[in-house]
């Protein structure tokens, strides 16, 4: 038998090493880098910080701006937190609502004139905090909600179920008769869960409509505030909708599997959608994606696209909430806020 | 024979390795999902993000995921 030198064979199985982990390591990529089938109209330039402040807390989202002041929501609805639009300091205002076990969780603030709207899904409810002279109203719904958008004072559009069909639908109500509801005409009624339709709720003050976009499908909606459906529109995405299996765990229905987004978050301001995206394009460098939340922009009375933007990390962390007033956006990125400018961006300048 | 024996053996290990590695690296890149299951002791869910992960059949209470989502995508 032909004697083998045990260094040659080490050196081979070394080298046959490197060579199997750097195939895999090849082979991954590869499937990674798959080919969406769109692209984006990227806007080169990034966005440029222009001002940062650190809250004490984790910045849930921002409630709205009002004679020259930013409202935050942090981690309580007992406080909110208040800034100038330069974002040089911050006060902290305690609202005077009676403490109650089921507004600790699930809330959202809203800003309309002077009144901060406590939305309470767990209560549910929406109280009503006038910020001039602490008057507390609470109403009281007879029925849950998932999301809710306040439209004028007093006036708010829900997602919520129809009472018969049990479908999620969109409801107009207003806190000083809320036993009366307003159901829209254009939903589906078709017996799918609420998962299927998941999404964010807003409500533009320009153009006056409401709009909805999917987290696990393309596309996006606009209503009036009569709840006519104005624009049923496509995103640049080639998804049309993720497979969501339900399962039930006793009197509760809840996802088998975790559905990858197709969009996330966004914001209106100004008859415009900023929606962040969470599909690659084909033209994007597979580390730009990875690294910065990708923001599309559609006209929301035509549902054009008109272009994309990224919104860099901080501190090595993505946001997790944005706003857009004027030429500014601020991103929450846990405590801190960022705000960039936008006038780079055309139309915004 | 013995050495041909210790080399499908190192081989192996190699190969072993290998494989997983490149499963521990792949299974890092699967955001686990944060709600996937109900939590009747509401610790899991805190219900402060609009993404909702269980829904009372009968009462249509939505609860949804935890806060904050840094980085869900």
């Amino acid at each position: 038998m032909r004697r083998t030198h045990p260094l040659l064979i080490l050196s081979v199985l070394f080298a046959a090493s490197f060579a199997i982990i750097g195939t895999l390591a090849f082979i991954s990529k590869k499937v990674q880098n798959n080919k969406n089938g769109f692209t984006r109209r990227l806007i080169g330039a990034a966005l440029v910080p222009r001002a940062r402040i650190a809250f004490p807390v984790v910045i849930n989202r921002m409630i709205g701006n009002d004679s020259g002041r930013l409202l935050f929501q942090g981690n309580s609805p007992y406080s909110i937190y208040v800034s100038g639009p330069d974002l040089a300091s911050f006060q902290h205002i305690a609202l005077k609502i009676q403490p109650d076990s089921k507004i600790n969780s699930g809330i959202r603030m809203f800003l309309q004139d002077h009144h901060i709207y406590v939305s309470c899904r767990n209560m549910p409810g929406i109280i009503s905090y006038d910020l001039n002279d602490g008057t507390v109203r609470k109403h009281a719904l007879s029925y849950f909600y998932s999301k809710e958008a306040c439209i004028s004072k007093d006036n708010f559009i829900l997602r919520t179920n129809d009472p018969l069909s049990k479908d999620p639908i969109f409801t107009k109500i207003n806190l000083n008769n809320t036993a009366a509801r307003f159901n829209d005409q254009f939903s589906d009624r078709n017996g799918q869960s609420n998962f299927l339709t998941d999404g964010v709720l807003y409500f533009d003050a320009t153009t006056r409509l409401a709009c909805y976009t999917y987290f696990y499908q393309n596309g996006f909606i606009c209503m009036d505030t009569n709840l006519n459906i104005t624009l049923r529109a496509r995103t640049i995405d080639t998804i049309s909708k993720r497979e969501i299996k339900v399962a039930r765990v006793g009197s509760s229905l809840t996802m088998k599997s975790p559905p990858k987004f197709v969009n996330y978050l966004g914001a209106v301001a100004a008859g415009t959608l900023y929606l962040q995206s969470a599909i690659k394009a084909d033209n994007e460098y597979q580390l730009d994606h990875a690294e910065n939340s990708v923001i599309d922009m559609y006209d929301l009375k035509k549902g054009s696209y008109k272009g994309s933007f990224y919104i860099p990390a901080h501190e090595g962390k993505k946001l997790h909430q944005f706003h857009v007033i004027g030429k500014n956006l601020y991103a929450v990125y846990g405590k801190n806020v960022v705000m960039y400018d936008l006038s780079i961006i055309p139309d915004h300048g | 024979m013995k050495k041909t024996r210790l080399s499908l053996a190192a081989l192996a290990l190699v190969l072993a390795i290998a494989g997983t590695t490149t499963a521990n690296a792949t299974k890092s890149q699967e955001e686990a999902f944060p709600c996937s299951v109900v939590d009747p002791g509401g610790t899991f869910c805190l219900n402060q993000t609009d993404i909702e992960c269980c829904e009372d059949d009968f009462t249509h209470e939505v609860v949804t995921e935890k806060v904050p989502i840094i980085d869900p995508l």
